[in-house]
């Protein structure tokens, strides 16, 4: 008896520990990531890669095929270069798929730590962010690496990359300017606040995010400075630059339509909670996902709400991925909800279709 | 409501001493760890007092129990005479209680800060006080500490050796030596239990961040520290074990009275003599 109440006590306390080490092992770390074509919907989240018809939401494919624990998780935006889907994992590896199939090309697993970001390509490159500091330049149709440009701290942002140069954001709150050939640094400013969100460019200006509360405008050439807009919270998301203007949003749940050449702000709207994502626009309407699980359609020229679609009924409590639109619908994709892709009208935000990874 | 009492105003306070140690995070943990536990020292001292009472009264209840078998309500009594009693075994577990949630929060508020993830970061950054100074200045926390990565385990080993060796050192300390004539099987379930936990933390932190780790070593040692300076007794044997000398054997308590434990020890020596 004596013996048996020893064993029972720790197998208990074995037990506990076993548990708590379970539940810190995997849980969720970031929220999906989503890319489109015309066709299909690319969609990161957890262990696997899924690919969606956008008609009607049902899959075509998914990578891998049986999960597996050594080649997720995936969370990043996948992105599609030439023929190919880039796809960045939290294991530390880049896998170059078949989009129409799955299929692995190849992959890079020349990381040291995670790739929370997703790649950018240009040319016959694939930029590859990573969490250790790197940004590796790897062959677009080999994924061997060219070259590896080192920041001061890690990278969380896909970077862009627009003809010969890579542009960088930093969580040490820098802006890196790369020569894409060479990886050799063109110049690189303070931002005075970690950037996590991915830069935009229009002409000859560069539009940055920081999360010191404020979106800057550079010289693209040069990294000069040439306004900013200071918010009222974190500016995450991207930039998304239009011919007539600049929106963004806080984590102070702000909304922003500023003059992409002055940085003079035409409105501001507030939804209901943290805006975190890069917003979306088709026509006339800018669809807006917050943090407390709403999507809200403004119109563009004065932020006005013309419709609202909460999610909450499926227990979307946060929508943090960026949305995709795809022709007259918007791809939304929750964080933990009933499903994970809804199709929403852009024109009133009804629900056209859902995607659920477990449906057969 | 749990986030908003213990782990915000824990995590303010985290980053606060980030920024005020040149943003060193392992400083701030050991800083905050003593300061957490030197707040809870009167609740930590009461427990252990009443634990080491307890331990000291276990011969003479167990002659009690065995003197008084059929008659239950006598043994009540002669119980409570020598101050064994649920007000007394709930004096000494409601200390621990309440400084549980503490250390947990503190544990919860250490991964909080480090924010290592995307979503992490979000839950940071609404977890931070308005008035936080400077505080897009300090993300993300340097994680990097001698060879260390405070947002992983540590790839050499080092620090889940100390947790385990701390955790084994604190149990072995804090649990009172088996007395003469007191109950062998609890003494032994408590050693057992003892050993288990060691396991349990070591594995933990082969686990989880080494941040936790730190944190860890330092709040058994502290613990350590604090049961040496509970009475001359307790320092012996703390200075005994970390000499890993031989143990003093904690004196049996007197009859009479429930303060028995606090008996000058010639006269608990000769009670346990009887």
């Amino acid at each position: 008896m004596k013996i048996k109440i020893h064993r029972r006590g720790t197998v208990a306390l074995l037990a506990t520990a076993l548990v708590l080490a379970a539940c810190g092992a995997a849980p969720v770390q970031n929220w999906p990531g989503i890319a489109a074509s015309d066709t299909t919907a690319y969609v990161a989240f957890g262990t696997n890669i899924y690919a969606v018809n956008t008609a009607d939401g049902v899959k075509r494919w998914q990578f891998p095929v049986e999960s597996d624990s050594k080649v997720g998780p995936f969370y990043a935006d996948p992105l599609l270069a030439g023929d190919l889907l880039i796809v960045t994992s939290f294991n530390k590896s880049a896998y170059a798929l078949d989009p129409a199939t799955g299929a692995q090309k190849w992959v890079f697993a020349g990381s040291t730590d995670r790739l929370i970001a997703g790649a950018a390509a240009s040319g016959n490159q694939v930029f590859i962010a990573s969490a250790d500091s790197n940004l590796y330049a790897v062959d677009l149709a080999t994924g061997s690496k060219n070259w590896t440009f080192t920041a001061k701290g890690g990278l969380w942002a896909a970077p862009l990359a627009t003809g010969d140069t890579v542009y960088v954001p930093s969580m040490d709150h820098h802006l890196y300017a790369l020569d894409s050939v060479s990886g050799s640094q063109k110049w690189a400013v303070e931002l005075n606040g970690a950037s996590a969100g991915t830069p935009a460019i229009t002409g000859g200006t560069l539009f940055v995010g920081s999360l010191n509360d404020t979106l800057y405008a550079l010289d693209s050439a040069t990294g000069r400075e040439l306004w900013k807009v200071t918010a009222a919270g974190w500016v995450w998301g991207a930039p998304l630059v239009t011919d007539t203007a600049l929106y963004f949003g806080d984590l102070h749940g702000k909304v922003y339509s500023v003059d992409p050449a002055t940085g003079k702000v035409n409105w501001t709207s507030q939804p209901d909670a943290a805006v975190r994502s890069t917003l979306a626009v088709q026509g006339d309407t800018l669809i807006v996902p917050t943090n407390s699980g709403s999507v809200f359609g403004l119109s563009t020229a004065d932020g006005a709400v013309r419709w609202q679609k909460s999610l909450d009924d499926d227990n979307a409590d946060r929508l943090l991925a960026s949305p995709v639109v795809v022709g007259d619908r918007v791809l939304i994709a929750p964080l933990s909800a009933k499903y994970l892709v809804y199709a929403l009208n852009i024109g009133d935000g009804a629900v056209q279709w859902f995607f659920d990874p477990k449906a057969k | 409501m749990w986030n908003s009492l213990i782990i915000y105003p824990f995590t303010n306070a985290l980053l606060l001493l980030y920024s005020l140690v040149g943003q060193n995070f392992t400083w701030a943990i050991i800083i905050f760890t003593i300061l957490i536990r030197l707040l809870t020292v009167p609740l930590t001292i009461s427990s252990q007092r009443n634990q080491a009472r307890m331990a000291e009264m276990q011969p003479k209840l167990k002659e009690l129990q065995e003197k008084y078998k059929d008659q239950p309500e006598k043994l009540n009594a002669e119980m409570a005479a020598l101050g064994y009693g649920p007000g007394q075994m709930l004096g000494g577990c409601l200390p621990m209680l309440i400084q549980f949630p503490l250390l947990i929060g503190l544990y919860q508020s250490i991964t909080y800060a480090m924010a290592v993830t995307p979503l992490s970061l979000l839950d940071l950054y609404h977890a931070i006080y308005p008035f936080f100074p400077n505080f897009a200045g300090l993300v993300p926390v340097n994680n990097h500490f001698l060879w260390l990565n405070l947002a992983l385990p540590d790839p050499i080993y080092v620090l889940p050796v100390l947790v385990a060796a701390t955790t084994w050192l604190q149990q072995a300390v804090m649990t009172p030596a088996a007395q003469p004539g007191g109950d062998a099987k609890s003494a032994q379930m408590t050693k057992s239990m003892g050993m288990s936990m060691t396991i349990m933390f070591a594995f933990m932190s082969l686990q989880f961040a080494s941040g936790l780790s730190i944190y860890f070593v330092v709040s058994n040692l502290i613990g350590l520290v604090q049961y040496g300076f509970i009475d001359s007794k307790s320092r012996a044997r703390t200075l005994a074990m970390l000499r890993l000398g031989p143990q003093p054997v904690a004196p049996a308590p007197a009859l009479k009275s429930g303060k028995a434990g606090r008996k000058s020890g010639k006269s608990a020596r000769a009670g346990a003599k009887k």
